[in-house]
């Protein structure tokens, strides 16, 4: 119920610095009300007055995301938490697998039609096994608004598959990433490869561990290389 | 025979450049030289545009008075409310179906013109707005002359422009001194004319926007002094105004600002009734014309511009009832509405003064009925009630009060004329923003005034500032492959485009920049998963809406498309570039 904001939440509405914010105070150019020295601005009448400038205003969302960037590493926890794990997936080739992967994954209908497609098609293109028998299924083109957070889902195969990896391992766990944003892909994409090379994950994994030892473990790691 | 508009163009352009070349210190008092021949070359023709604007103002004046007064004088009875349908309906039959113009509110289309571009007032303007305002109000149509005339005025200045092969800037000037020519002319009233000319039509007060009006004013007052005498068109002596009186003016002022705005508020409705009728424009007028006869039947002070009834309210000797002035006020607020709303060719400028006239009168008469010492006489708030009807219909206060200043040649009326027309003014721009003229262009998003944002913004051409030195990308394109291709890069994003040629997102450096150095990411990431969807801007919208999509999106290039095809990046550092030099070059 915050109707009056004061300078500081009007700098980061509208993204200019506080003294600009004085400047057209003085100037009579933004609607405000002083009271013991100290200028308040009506919430709804900030808006209009925006809108009538064709100014737009930086929303609570995209603030609070902003403010959500440097603690990163939360955000592979989540979508790790939000993608679940799977134990003894049938694995006799890729399109099946896929088809599993699509069908187990707690997605939107028009998602789980066509995941499948987009896996194979990105692994056309080029493996996204990483070596040591792990590979980061992901579509080529992020999922975007489609799906309301990022996600990725772990898979113990029930028997190794080849993904033509580097190191020509065959894969017994994969990880699919599914994006919500393409900044936060790069970022988990980045941190996930980074993790999955140590020698001790790799150990870990092949005992197919739980959602919750799996997330553990990923806390811990991530612990240590901070 | 010599080709005049090559020789004209070159000796203009010769004698405005005068003195020009060369880059010496004294190159700025130089150039305020050529902006001084600059204003002498317009003052010139706006002497010709005030002379012609002069004659056709008292022309167009003198042929509906002789008219009106051959009708009054053949005396048919109830027979004459056939009149004002029968000039209508030729009016409009003469304006729409031979002529091939439309009959707008006059004003309106002249101030359209200066926002949009002169070429909308055509020369054959002239011809029809004459003739159909002629026989409109000449046959008892109730509207007013002057909004004919001044879009006459502009026609001309217009044409003028075109026939001189002058720019666009200039062009636009000689419009605007046309409507002042026009207005001084049919008011014999010069200020007048300067004012309504630099407050509504141009809405500019510089140099070379004030000279050349008042030289057409000038003009055109005098060709009509010359022809019909300087006739004063409301004789009127006031004596002292009391405070009591001076502070009545308020309530006044906003009187008169609320019936402007149901006035111009019913002349829409109007509008409105008549276009749902499904027949031709003429016969829609022509039943306009017979309601109006109709009206006209049991009160003929309505009919026509309705001045005559002005001048006996101010008179004192034959003052009317107070019932008969408010009927009166009623039914001319009718048969104004009737008239414009089926199509007839006229304006709002007469009809205002003549109700404004009676609900000032009115209010007067109703003072004086009250317990109170002092109160100015009747006539004095008529006078100001005009004043406040002008400001508050067509949001030009200074015009209301110069205009009845000059119709009555009297400056001791100053001060009431001063607040009536301020208090209307504002509780008219209370309920509309904009007067009757600009209302509809406002909607539209075309009153674009020079010097405004807008303004420099509609004139940016987005295919002319696209940024093309950029790399686009496939989709498909593993981070390895990328690495490559930035090498070669001017700009920091790359356009990621699909099979078909579309553009599908942008990837910006900045985004990636952090992970170009992580060798195990570089086959497992493609552009297409690290593009950022931005919005598009399509070609044919305005530059205002692409800017709202650099707000919203915050970025600073977004993609071009015509139609599905990609056409290059807009970038705001470009954008702001060509802005600014659009308003360096702006000249005054």
């Amino acid at each position: 119920m915050s109707k009056w904001l004061t300078v500081a939440d009007v700098v980061q509405l509208l993204h200019v610095p506080e003294a600009t914010i004085y400047r057209w105070v003085r100037q009579g150019d933004i609607p405000c009300t002083v009271r013991r020295r100290k200028h308040y601005f009506n919430q709804s009448t900030l808006v209009s007055w925006a809108e009538s400038k064709h100014i737009h205003l930086e929303e609570h969302t995209r603030r609070n995301r902003k403010k959500n960037v440097p603690v990163s590493q939360s955000r592979l926890i989540e979508a790790l938490k939000a993608g679940n794990v799977y134990q003894a997936v049938p694995s006799d080739s890729l399109e099946e697998l896929f088809q599993e992967v699509a069908l187990r994954m707690d997605l939107p209908q028009l998602i789980t039609e066509s995941l499948a497609e987009q896996l194979m098609h990105r692994e056309q293109l080029s493996s996204t096994g990483i070596g040591k028998g792990i590979a980061i299924p992901h579509p080529s083109i992020t999922l975007g608004q489609q799906i309301t957070q990022s996600m990725v889902g772990t898979f113990f195969l029930e028997t190794p598959l080849d993904f033509k990896a580097p190191d020509g391992l065959p894969v017994f766990v994969i990880f699919v990433l599914l994006s919500a944003d393409s900044f936060h892909h790069l970022q988990l994409l980045s941190q996930m490869a980074r993790f999955l090379s140590h020698a001790k994950m790799n150990d870990f994994l092949k005992h197919s561990p739980s959602l919750d030892n799996l997330v553990d473990k990923f806390q811990k790691t991530l612990a240590e290389t901070t | 025979m010599i080709n005049f508009k090559k020789l004209w163009r070159r000796q203009l352009n010769k004698f405005l450049s005068r003195g020009l070349a060369g880059t010496d210190a004294e190159l700025l008092s130089r150039f305020q030289a050529v902006s001084a021949r600059e204003a002498l070359v317009m003052m010139t023709a706006a002497l010709a545009i005030g002379l012609v604007c002069g004659i056709l103002a008292v022309g167009l004046n003198w042929s509906v008075h002789s008219l009106r007064l051959f009708i009054t004088e053949l005396d048919l009875g109830w027979r004459a409310i056939f009149f004002p349908a029968l000039g209508a309906g030729i009016a409009i039959f003469l304006v729409r179906s031979l002529m091939h113009d439309s009959a707008g509110h006059g004003v309106s289309d002249v101030i359209k013109a200066m926002a949009m571009g002169s070429e909308a007032l055509r020369r054959r303007m002239i011809y029809s707005r004459f003739f159909g305002s002629l026989l409109t109000v000449g046959s008892g149509g109730s509207t007013g002359l002057e909004g004919p005339i001044v879009s006459i005025g502009g026609a001309l200045g217009s044409a003028l422009g075109r026939w001189l092969d002058m720019n666009e800037r200039h062009k636009k000037l000689l419009v605007g001194y046309g409507a002042a020519g026009a207005v001084a002319g049919i008011f014999n009233a010069p200020l007048t004319g300067l004012i309504f000319s630099l407050e509504i039509i141009i809405g500019e007060w510089t140099y070379l926007t004030i000279l050349p009006t008042i030289i057409a004013a000038v003009s055109a007052t005098e060709v009509s002094r010359l022809i019909m005498g300087n006739k004063i068109a409301f004789t009127q002596e006031i004596a002292g105004f009391s405070i009591a009186s001076l502070l009545a003016c308020f309530a006044l002022g906003a009187l008169t600002g609320i019936i402007s705005i149901l006035f111009a508020r019913s002349l829409l409705l109007w509008e409105k009734f008549f276009s749902k009728i499904s027949l031709h424009l003429w016969i829609r007028a022509t039943i306009g014309g017979l309601s109006v006869g109709v009206l006209g039947y049991f009160m003929p002070e309505v009919l026509s511009e309705g001045y005559s009834a002005t001048q006996v309210f101010l008179t004192d000797t034959i003052r009317p009832e107070l019932g008969f002035v408010l009927l009166f006020v009623l039914l001319k607020f009718l048969a104004c509405g009737i008239t414009l709303g089926s199509g007839g060719v006229g304006g709002v400028f007469a009809p205002s003064l003549v109700i404004g006239s009676g609900v000032g009168l009115a209010f007067g008469m109703i003072l004086h009925l009250l317990p109170l010492n002092g109160v100015a006489e009747d006539a004095a708030f008529a006078l100001a009630g005009m004043a406040g009807m002008v400001a508050g219909v067509m949001h030009g206060p200074l015009t209301g009060i110069f205009l009845v200043m000059e119709a009555t040649s009297g400056y001791s009326m100053i001060l009431p004329l001063m607040l009536t027309a301020s208090s209307a003014m504002v509780v008219s721009s209370f309920f509309e923003i904009g007067s009757v003229y600009t209302r509809e262009l406002i909607k539209q998003g075309s009153l674009i005034k020079r010097g405004t944002d807008r303004y420099l913004l509609h004139h940016l051409n987005i295919v002319d500032i696209l940024d093309k030195d950029f790399i686009t990308i496939r989709e498909n394109l593993l981070l390895r492959d990328f690495i490559d291709e930035f090498k070669k890069a001017r700009r920091n994003y790359f356009p990621v485009l699909n099979e078909e040629k579309e553009c599908v997102g942008v990837v910006f450096l900045d985004d990636i920049r952090p992970h170009l150095f992580e060798s195990n990411l570089y086959d497992l990431v493609t552009m297409g998963s690290v593009m950022r969807n931005l919005p598009v801007i399509s070609l044919n919208e305005p530059i205002s809406a692409a800017l709202d999509k650099f707000e919203t999106s915050k970025v600073w290039s977004l993609p071009v498309v015509e139609g599905d095809r990609f056409l290059g990046m807009l970038s705001k550092s470009t954008l702001f570039d060509h802005y600014r030099r659009e308003l360096q070059i702006q000249s005054i």
